[in-house]
């Protein structure tokens, strides 16, 4: 090997000695890299952001430290002295490539110190002469990284400090409600599918009242069982018109129940700011019909305008649009006519009485409040609940309202017409009055009972063993009967 | 013998080098490392200052080294009385065999190769400031004529460490010419029996010349061309600038217990044999463990001690030794 050959050999030490090192101090920069990755990834998830991001330092560190030692320039000397040290070659090769690299003046000795140079050169390994080694902290830079890397795949909610919204909770809370209702009201379902999605829905509200679950997973999981739900329904359209029909009753409740409190809160107070939210989102329902939207718009805007008399008769309009929807009273109560809603809403501080009725209501086996008094816990349905809660909520509304011993003041009769049958009684009736004898007159106002009584109506006839195709007869041959007709 | 190859003075080297160390051992029992440091220091053109307490055999070295070289040899018995002139010569008025009366110079005992100054602290300063222009310059002078003193010339000084009454302690000038201070130990047991079996019989052995004046100068000019790298280099003079108590590279206890560091003749004390120590050990070139090898014999004397180390005795070679771990092996950046 002549001297170039040694010169040579001294590049392939250096790149070797710079692999080396790069490597070295890349490792070594994976610990501070991993400290400050795993404060990112800690900042980042407390604060609710993407905690995979703070991952960035734990590779630009290593790379940013194996760059710059790459970037530094070749020193053949000193890496000839290195590899002299780690050989034990007694600085031969560094002192035979500072001679080559400097052009020093070359004596006898100088001359045969190349050569022997040259010659030892020939079998050093670059591998042997720079071993690849790692620092004492590498152990600790990837234990750090390793818990970096898996807190970051951690989901967000496990790292941030904000508990769910508020909002989360009553917005699940609410989907909750709405698929209890529409589980309640799509009772074309098949029994076993029925009870499936009812247990899920149990066990999603139970999730809720439970702070430690993370509510926007509920409410994922409710959405999820509200498609499944939505599905059931598309799967069996003769099923959906029904179950259609009774989510869109129930929306009518819904705005019977706002007409009522509008009504009430404005007889109390012409300049009562609930009277105008409810109007608002009776407008703003898109579950209410045209007609219904538009007179709670117009109520409104004669409240805005302070015109009572005609936010009243809106209100009214409102309510005979509502009890035109429904097209019914309550089974056993009898049938009440849209001029006797119009009356009680635009009274609902006098009396009303029951017009003379004799509807019966009686093609229910067995009412949810026979069932509740049987002693049964099991989970009802939708009926069963929304009865049982506004009946009560109205019962008390209606009897500060409407006391007992005004039933023999000489007023306007609303109450429904008819006479008490030997079908179900709606609980309300019971709750707010006691419960009515067969035979006994109608006692109950038709504004109250006329929602409740056609779905006690229809839930009678999702109970019947009836085939689905044959409901619609039943259900039309019920209402031709109805009195009013 | 400049002109022959390279590897044959390099084998003539070791092959010399190897047959004093042969003869010095067969006479000298033990001291192996005291007669390798003694070669070094012979071959590098250094004097030597033998340290040790009587009877330990250091005149016995020299006289052996003088009588394995081919070289004049004189032994100076230092002693109180005794007067600069007795040891560079004197002018002597002779008559002439014309009958007239002329000056003559008698040389005087410095006038050889090799001289065994024997108990030189025992000598007034005045005495032993004879030896300075003789040590550093080689020559004498004389009644105002400077004289060549013989080349090689080498001064193998020995001095008792214990009897301090009646003597003169060297002065710390002519202390840094000696190239090597060298310590002679008591021998180990072991040694100690050759010794006794050695040295009491009949049959003493013998010594013979094994190397010249010429051979000597011819090694110590191949030993001058040793190459010594920038780092080796760099490396001494971080060491002789450690040896300050001023310098921040200076260990603690330097600047503890040294008032004097070494001067930039320790650093080339640390180079000159280094480079032989490299020739005998079969390489071209100085390393960093040819300085560390002669760091001790060539520091030691020349780091004056506060009176804070006097007083704790702390021992130079102990101050060496901080040195020696106080200073990184760098390579060049």
């Amino acid at each position: 090997m002549d001297e170039m050959g040694l010169l040579e050999k001294a590049r392939q030490l250096a790149a070797r000695d710079r692999q080396v090192r790069a490597l070295h101090v890349a490792a070594g920069a994976l610990c501070p890299g991993a400290i400050l990755a795993l404060g990112l990834v800690l900042l980042l998830g407390w604060s609710g952001q993407p905690a995979w991001q703070g991952l960035a330092p734990l590779a630009l560190f290593p790379a940013g430290a194996a760059l710059a030692e790459f970037l530094r320039p070749l020193n053949p000397v000193r890496v000839a002295y290195l590899a002299d040290r780690n050989l034990g070659l007694q600085e031969r090769l560094g002192t035979a490539v500072e001679w080559l690299v400097s052009q020093r003046p070359r004596n006898v000795m100088a001359q045969v110190l190349l050569r022997d140079a040259a010659t030892r050169a020939r079998q050093v390994q670059p591998r042997a002469a720079f071993p690849q080694h790692w620092p004492t902290r590498f152990r600790t830079g990837l234990l750090l990284a390793g818990l970096t890397i898996a807190l970051a795949g951690l989901p967000a909610e496990q790292l941030s400090w904000q508990r769910p919204d508020a909002e989360v909770l009553v917005a699940a809370r609410g989907q909750a409600r709405d698929l209890r209702r529409d589980l309640g009201l799509a009772r074309h379902l098949q029994a076993a599918r029925r009870e499936e999605l009812q247990a899920r829905l149990e066990a999603l509200e139970k999730a809720l009242e439970d702070p430690e679950v993370d509510a926007r997973n509920v409410l994922e999981r409710l959405t999820a069982l509200s498609e499944d739900l939505q599905t059931g329904l598309d799967v069996a359209p003769e099923q959906d018109a029904a179950g259609r029909a009774l989510a869109g009753r129930g929306a009518q409740t819904e705005a019977a129940r706002r007409l009522r409190e509008a009504a009430r809160a404005l007889a109390q107070d012409p300049d009562s700011e609930e009277a105008r939210t409810l109007l608002r989102q009776m407008a703003g329902d898109p579950r209410s019909s045209e007609e219904v939207r538009g007179a709670a718009a117009d109520g409104l805007e004669a409240l805005e305008e302070g015109d009572l008399e005609r936010a009243e008769q809106a209100l009214a309009r409102a309510g005979d649009e509502t009890l035109g929807d429904s097209g019914s009273n309550a089974p056993g109560e009898g049938p009440g006519s849209a001029g006797e809603g119009r009356q009680a809403l635009a009274n609902p501080g006098q009396e009303v009485r029951p017009g003379p009725g004799n509807g019966q209501a009686d093609f229910g086996r067995q009412t949810t409040l026979e069932r509740q008094e049987a002693g049964e816990t099991e989970p009802r349905d939708f009926v069963l609940d929304r009865q049982s809660q506004r009946t009560a909520d109205w019962s008390e509304e209606y009897r500060r309202l409407h006391p007992p011993r005004r039933d023999h003041l000489p007023t306007a009769d609303a109450r429904a017409p008819g006479r008490v049958g030997r079908g179900p009684t709606l609980p309300g009736t019971g709750q707010a009055l006691g419960r009515p004898r067969v035979g006994d007159p109608a006692r109950s106002p038709t504004q109250e009972t006329f929602l409740e009584a056609r779905e006690s109506a229809e839930s009678a006839v999702a109970r019947e063993d009836i085939p689905v195709t044959r409901r619609d007869l039943v259900r039309n041959y019920f209402e031709g009967i109805d009195p009013r007709l | 013998m400049s002109d022959t190859p390279l590897t044959d003075r390099v084998r003539i080297f070791e092959e010399t080098f190897g047959r004093l160390r042969r003869e010095l051992t067969r006479v000298v029992v033990g001291q192996s490392d005291l007669v390798e440091h003694v070669l070094l220091a012979l071959v590098a053109g250094g004097h030597v200052l033998l340290e040790g307490l009587p009877g330990l055999g250091k005149t016995l070295l020299v006289r052996t080294l003088s009588q394995a070289l081919d070289l004049s040899f004189s032994r100076i018995q230092f002693t109180p009385d005794l007067m600069p002139a007795d040891i560079s010569g004197t002018m002597l008025v002779e008559e002439t065999s014309e009958g007239r009366r002329a000056f003559r110079f008698s040389p005087g005992p410095v006038f050889a190769n090799l001289i065994l100054a024997d108990e030189i602290n025992r000598a007034t300063p005045k005495t032993q400031s004879a030896l300075l222009e003789a040590m550093q310059e080689g020559r004498v002078t004389v009644a105002g004529e400077a004289r060549d003193l013989p080349q090689p010339f080498l001064v193998m000084a020995t001095q008792n460490p214990i009897e301090m009454e009646g003597t003169y302690p060297l002065p710390e000038a002519q202390v840094d010419r000696f190239l090597f201070k060298l310590r002679v130990g008591f021998p180990d047991p072991e040694d100690l029996v050759g010794i006794l079996d050695q040295t009491t019989g009949n049959h003493l052995p013998r010594v013979e010349a094994v190397c010249d004046a010429p051979t000597l100068l011819e090694m110590g000019r191949l030993a001058r061309e040793v190459v010594a790298g920038s780092a080796v280099l760099a490396y001494a003079a971080r060491l002789v600038l450690a040896t300050h108590p001023d310098r921040p590279e200076a260990p603690d206890a330097i600047r503890r217990y040294v008032r004097y560091g070494s001067s930039p003749r320790g650093g080339q004390a640390l180079v000159r044999a280094a480079r032989v120590r490299a020739m005998v050990s079969g390489r071209y070139n100085v390393a960093f463990e040819d300085i560390q090898a002669v760091a001790r014999p060539c520091l030691r004397h020349r780091l004056i001690r506060s009176f804070e180390g006097e007083a704790e005795g702390l021992e130079p070679d102990q101050l060496v030794d901080d040195v020696l771990q106080a200073v990184p092996l760098e390579v060049p950046a």
